[in-house]
């Protein structure tokens, strides 16, 4: 392979790596904005006994707006999932790094997860179908399963970062050997 | 009730044409507004169909909050999805035109209140108040018109316009939650503020017929003017109606937008019904 097409696949790497890593920023913001929407939106009210007594919603069922809370993150999420799907087709399409398409499928499936998660809050979160109990083990296990995306996150994150700290130093590598080829030259001269 | 992608979307065609033709005046929510609205909220995300809702046959709730919120997203989305459509991926092209789609569909009706000064007289000011309601959870889309003499002139300057005292905001917003006759009974009770005339625009339901959505749209009035009270509505099911010496009358009355045709099944349906509803077609 010659030194331009290493350089051009190099940068493509590069740039491949960069998209995948600003993916896996907005997966987590999404990721914490569907967690900080459900806990918001679901978590029973911390009231004293005199709001309680004078409350209309003395049950503690979630407002009216409970179920636009959480959509909008939920639907970030389902963007932000549906985009990894088209990086991983190209991918696999492409058949590069095998090691980090199988590392973003077990992301995916831990996202999928808390995807499903907040669907269930989100119907937990209907006033028609409003149970205390239904909604808070929802919250809890949105809440969970956002712990363990994270730890997938950062672990991807932290694999993706070294990746890129690896072609740097490769990039670098070839620009020293070039820089020394162009002296011995120079000197020959 | 839920249809694929392409009867969803042609459904909310049929909407958006049963809309234009039911020549709706300045009584009703404005439609050109709505019928972006209803474009934007007919886009069925791909592969995910469009819901209606049962009662009014418009895309149900779930569906206009679906396209607000990717309509919101779709400016930090389409660049992160070119690079997946230049690659030739048929998913991302497919989202890509969804979310454009979105976003030529025009901006999403909110609900909005308005103040006119029409006159300062001698008991009073006289306003022209225009409340825009949309009610998710119908949806529902109104406008309620109140003409009348407010002798505490609660009428403000600021923002670029007149804006009501809030007290009295709130007091009419609170009207817009019952029936049009027990608002007016309320505003004839208050001595404060003296009515000329309330008017609610109502658009939909919409009904299926055999060639497509007949779209219907009713028109409320009650005024001290009104000497009798005449109501034609045969979707209204139990209307309220000011009680003798109620000091006003009232009208309502609805129209329809039909397929041309549906037109003679629908005129059957309200002569059997003993209604003179107007029916207006459109072409599909």
């Amino acid at each position: 392979m010659s030194e331009q097409a290493v350089s051009e696949q190099a940068v493509s790497e590069r740039a491949g790596l960069e998209r995948r890593l600003a993916l896996l920023a907005r997966l987590s913001e999404a990721e914490r904005a569907l967690e900080a929407a459900v806990a918001g939106a679901l978590a029973p009210p911390a009231r004293g006994w005199l709001s309680r007594l004078l409350s209309p919603s003395r049950t503690g069922a979630p407002p009216g707006d409970a179920r636009q809370q959480i959509l909008p993150p939920l639907r970030a999420l389902g963007h932000q999932l549906e985009l990894l799907d088209g990086e991983l087709r190209l991918m696999e399409a492409s058949g590069e790094a095998p090691e980090e398409q199988a590392t973003l499928r077990r992301l995916r499936a831990a996202m999928s997860a808390l995807h499903a998660a907040g669907e269930a809050a989100l119907a937990a979160a209907a006033p028609s179908g409003w149970e205390r109990a239904a909604a808070a083990d929802a919250a809890r296990r949105v809440s969970a399963l956002s712990t363990e995306g994270s730890a997938f996150l950062r672990e991807d994150a932290c694999a993706l970062e070294e990746e890129l700290a690896r072609l740097d130093r490769e990039a670098a590598l070839r620009r020293d050997a070039a820089a020394e080829v162009a002296r011995a030259l120079e000197e020959e001269r | 009730m839920r249809l694929s992608d392409e009867e969803g979307a042609r459904w909310g065609r049929g909407l958006e044409r049963a809309l234009r033709a039911l020549r709706l005046n300045a009584c009703y929510p404005p439609w050109r507004a709505l019928a972006g609205h209803l474009r934007a909220a007919s886009t069925a995300a791909p592969g995910q169909g469009l819901a209606l809702c049962p009662h009014t046959l418009w895309p149900h709730p779930d569906e206009w909050l679906r396209a607000v919120i990717d309509r919101e997203l779709a400016p930090s989305l389409l660049p992160q999805l070119a690079p997946l459509v230049s690659a030739g991926d048929v998913a991302a092209a497919r989202k890509a035109a969804y979310l454009q789609a979105l976003l030529e569909a025009g901006a999403p009706v909110r609900s909005q209140v308005s103040a006119a000064l029409v006159e300062r007289a001698e008991e009073g000011l006289r306003l022209e108040v225009v409340i825009d309601r949309q009610v998710p959870e119908g949806p529902r889309f109104e406008r309620w018109t109140f003409r009348l003499t407010d002798a505490r002139g609660r009428l403000e300057s600021g923002g670029g316009g007149a804006r009501l005292e809030a007290g009295l905001e709130r007091q009419l917003l609170a009207l817009c939650e019952g029936p049009a006759a027990a608002a007016a009974a309320a505003l004839l009770d208050d001595r404060a503020l003296s009515l000329e005339e309330l008017v609610r625009g109502e658009i939909g339901p919409a009904l299926r017929g055999g060639g497509g959505p007949a779209l219907t749209a009713a028109l409320e009035r009650a005024a001290p003017h009104l000497t009798r009270t005449h109501v034609d509505d045969p979707l209204a099911g139990e209307v309220a109606v000011p009680e003798a010496g109620a000091g006003f009358g009232l009208s309502r009355q609805r129209k329809w937008a039909a397929p041309t045709a549906d037109r003679e099944a629908w005129r059957a349906w309200l002569d059997e019904r003993g209604s003179r509803n107007l029916i207006y077609t459109y072409a599909l």
